[in-house]
């Protein structure tokens, strides 16, 4: 039993306590978390509500990524010498966590931080420069957006053709970033037999931005369209086939690929308890609220788990990726909740709203349980499905030998 | 920070995993199940020649001086046996009650006799009308002249039929569910007054009905302060749960990993099954269901090693609903994949599903601990 009374050599290990070095880390990080994420959040508060995600504007939220730049703590999973601040994994846990609780939003260029950066150091080879692509988000002067990541799982809109003079790109597709707009894209194409990643200039080949801004948790789908673009060579990796292949979808899909700790829904869950208990909902209610609660519980434990294994392979058959999804999808279902408890308070018809607004949720916020569910289906289906998601795994586990299905 | 285990805590992994692997199979251990006693007195003696029944227990009593995390390892590796003995009732529940609030000379009398393999004991706590209250008791204590006299019944108690002590829950104050005014009491099982129904479980156990009828105790019996004995009685279950909770992940373990196995060995329209995608995909569902389960079982048993607190009975509650719900799922699901097979009494994959089907049950379901989690 022993609670809290440690004995023995037993005990060295598995704690959940921090360390005095890792304490005092996790202070600095709180510290400039206090100071800087409130001073973004005071200054330019959301025109759209208060309520969680939705209380700070997507311009505050690029001029905080811009003070984590300059900071050096925004490239979390680069080289040291590439602008890595040099973490060990339960720093970077640390910063993820203490991130999630305040619900901050994933980093403004997240597919250029996350997935391009650390697919051009696997792809990128000793005869041609990738600085030209990486310096820009180094500087967190370009965003990026991608397509789909792997084309057995999608169909690709783009067709690269090979001639005598080069490479061309023709086709519509539709590349998903964030809010904030979208400079370059990173797609998947084949040409004949071959698989290669591609980094195109979006510009004035954007046909249309289908979504707009919704507070922090702005994202962005924009349908391009590319007649006969010339790729030169620059812009092209080839992705080798086999094993090396499958290490760099890997990369891909584990490497924090729109990650963002699951604990940002912590205070989603506490505003809607207190609003449920303020309504003196039924106990049903309650109880959806308190299973959300619990997921998300495991959530946070398997996050850990994650996070640790990466690096110290405890547990490597867990994948981000994988945690990813589950946190949309809990996202997802909170938001279910969050429309259903709302009832009518939830429905965007504006005799309704004007009549029964709910103050609580602030100036049109009802209005965006209904947005932010829309977005996140759109989210989880249209850009990483469930599904995809799925069958990554069951590859993977099928890569470890182990536990082969 | 530390997510690695210490030497001493692999070895005794290993050593229960190899036990389990080499000497536990799935037929052995129907034929303990199916035994007389219900379990194998030979294992049990095994269990304390190798320092196992001592593992959470203090070393001035004999014990080895381990946690919850040293707890959830040895439960773990059970659950992937479904061993029949009975660790759960003896050194986890009795053994938590004696340890929280057992008197020196108590502690001195009976833990060296539970490490040693020479007692079994049964937590007799649950009442018929209770539910998963444990204040709820009708069984009532009254003292006199330092004596106390108890009557009542108790329902469920795992592992009485060959318990040679019960801890038994009764009121010596206040009303039927009142929090204060519940006391312990250690009671030898040959107690005059003391009678039992004797059945076996579901799952494979063994449990009984017990009756208290005028049964007299002297002062020396009662375990912990008179009226106070929710509090250990809480701790001994909750520290109980997060065994039990480990038993199970280690139960769905064994079926999320047989079902793959099947999968790729049963064939259909001219290729494994496995080769299916939605058959793959609900083994993926399965698989992180079990991960679900043991990152939370990883959380429980660190937060108990930090302290025993709301912390502590937040993560064991989530636990335990992340175990009924995933338990629930894999079982079936494993059921499902292996058609009628798995509903055969000749493969294990039906006995694991019992065995999940009345852990969910045991120490709150999934409805109580959600509850208690959202009160906490």
């Amino acid at each position: 039993l022993n609670a809290g009374t440690p004995q023995k050599s037993y005990h060295e290990k598995v704690k959940l306590s921090l360390s005095k070095e890792q304490s005092e880390f996790r202070d600095q990080v709180v510290d400039f978390l206090d100071t800087y994420w409130h001073e973004q959040k005071t200054l330019a508060p959301s025109t759209l509500g208060s309520s969680g995600l939705l209380g700070i504007s997507s311009e505050a939220i690029k001029r905080w990524y811009q003070r984590v730049f300059d900071q050096g703590w925004a490239l979390i999973d680069w080289p040291e010498n590439l602008g890595g601040p040099g973490w060990d994994p339960i720093q970077k846990y640390i910063w993820i966590s203490e991130c999630g609780r305040r619900c901050i939003p994933s980093p403004s260029n997240l597919p250029g931080v996350a997935v391009v950066g650390p697919l051009l150091f696997a792809l990128g080879d000793n005869h041609r420069s990738i600085d030209q692509f990486l310096e820009g988000i180094t500087t967190n002067d370009s965003s990026w957006g991608l397509g789909p990541l792997d084309l057995e799982w999608n169909q690709t809109g783009l067709n690269l053709v090979r001639s005598r003079e080069g490479f061309s790109l023709s086709g519509r597709e539709v590349i998903c970033g964030t809010g904030l707009g979208c400079d370059w894209g990173l797609v998947f194409c084949r040409e004949a037999q071959d698989e290669y990643v591609v980094l195109v200039e979006i510009a004035d080949r954007l046909i249309e931005r289908m979504s707009g801004e919704v507070g922090a948790l702005s994202s962005g789908f924009y349908e391009v369209e590319f007649v006969d673009e010339k790729i030169s060579e620059d812009q092209m990796f080839l992705v080798p086939q086999g094993s090396r292949r499958k290490k760099i979808m890997e990369l891909i899909w584990g490497n924090g690929t729109f990650y963002q700790s699951p604990l940002f829904l912590r205070r989603e869950i506490v505003r809607l308890m207190d609003f449920a208990r303020k309504k003196e909902m039924n106990r049903v209610s309650i109880k959806r609220l308190v299973e959300l609660g619990i997921e998300l519980k495991s959530l946070e434990a398997l996050e850990m788990r994650a996070i640790f294994g990466r690096d110290q392979k405890i547990e490597n058959r867990l994948s981000l990726a994988h945690l990813n999804l589950m946190t949309l999808d809990l996202t997802s279902r909170i938001l279910e909740v969050e429309v259903d408890l709302l009832a009518y308070y939830s429905v965007p018809n504006e005799d309704r709203l004007t009549t029964h607004n709910e103050p609580n949720l602030g100036p049109g916020g009802d209005e965006y349980a209904v947005k932010k569910l829309l977005y996140i289906n759109a989210w989880i289906e249209g850009v990483t499905s469930l599904d995809g998601a799925k069958g990554y795994l069951a590859s993977r586990l099928e890569a470890t030998g182990h536990d082969e299905i | 920070m530390d997510f690695s285990f210490s030497d001493e805590q692999t070895l005794l992994q290993e050593s229960v995993s190899r036990f389990i692997a080499n000497d536990y199979g799935f037929e052995e251990r129907q034929k303990h199940s199916r035994s007389d006693l219900g379990y194998s007195a030979e294992n049990w003696k095994t269990f304390a020649e190798l320092g196992w029944l001592g593992v959470p227990f203090a070393e001035g009593a004999g014990g080895f001086g381990g946690g919850a995390v040293e707890m959830m390892l040895m439960m773990e590796e059970f659950g992937k046996g479904l061993v029949v003995e009975p660790y759960l009732a003896t050194v986890a529940a009795c053994g938590a009650a004696l340890k929280v609030a057992g008197s020196e000379d108590q502690q001195a009398a009976y833990i060296p006799d539970i490490v040693g393999g020479s007692t079994l004991w049964a937590l007799a706590f649950a009442e018929p009308q209770g539910r998963f209250n444990l204040a709820d008791l009708l069984t009532v204590a009254t003292s006199d002249k330092g004596k106390y006299v108890i009557s009542g019944h108790k329902a469920v108690v795992i592992n009485g039929p060959n318990a040679n002590f019960f801890i038994v829950s009764a009121r010596t104050g206040g009303e039927q569910r009142d929090k204060d005014g519940v006391s312990l009491f250690i009671i030898p099982s040959d107690a005059a007054g003391l009678s039992r129904r004797d059945y076996p479980t579901v799952d494979g156990q063994r449990a009984c009905e017990l009756t208290l009828d005028q049964v007299e105790l002297d002062e020396s019996n009662i375990l912990g302060e008179e009226g106070q004995g929710l509090v250990v009685l809480e701790q001994a279950i909750d520290f109980a749960t997060l065994a039990i909770g480990s038993e199970a992940v280690g139960c769905m373990e064994v079926l999320y990993k047989d079902t793959v196995e099947y999968c790729k060995n049963r064939e259909q329209f001219g290729q494994p099954i496995g080769k299916f995608q939605v058959l793959q995909h609900r083994m993926v569902d399965m698989f992180m269901e079990h991960e679900q389960s043991k990152s939370l079982m990883f959380m429980a048993a660190m937060r108990w090693d930090e302290g025993y607190g709301p912390e502590a009975q937040k993560a064991v509650s989530a636990f335990k609903v992340q175990v009924g719900k995933s338990g629930k799922f894999i079982g079936q699901s494993a059921v499902q994949l292996h058609g009628g097979m798995g509903m055969t009494d000749e493969l294990n994959i039906g006995h694991y599903f019992k065995r999940l089907t009345i852990i969910d049950t045991m120490f709150g379901n999934v409805d109580h601990h959600l509850k208690r989690f959202g009160d906490l």
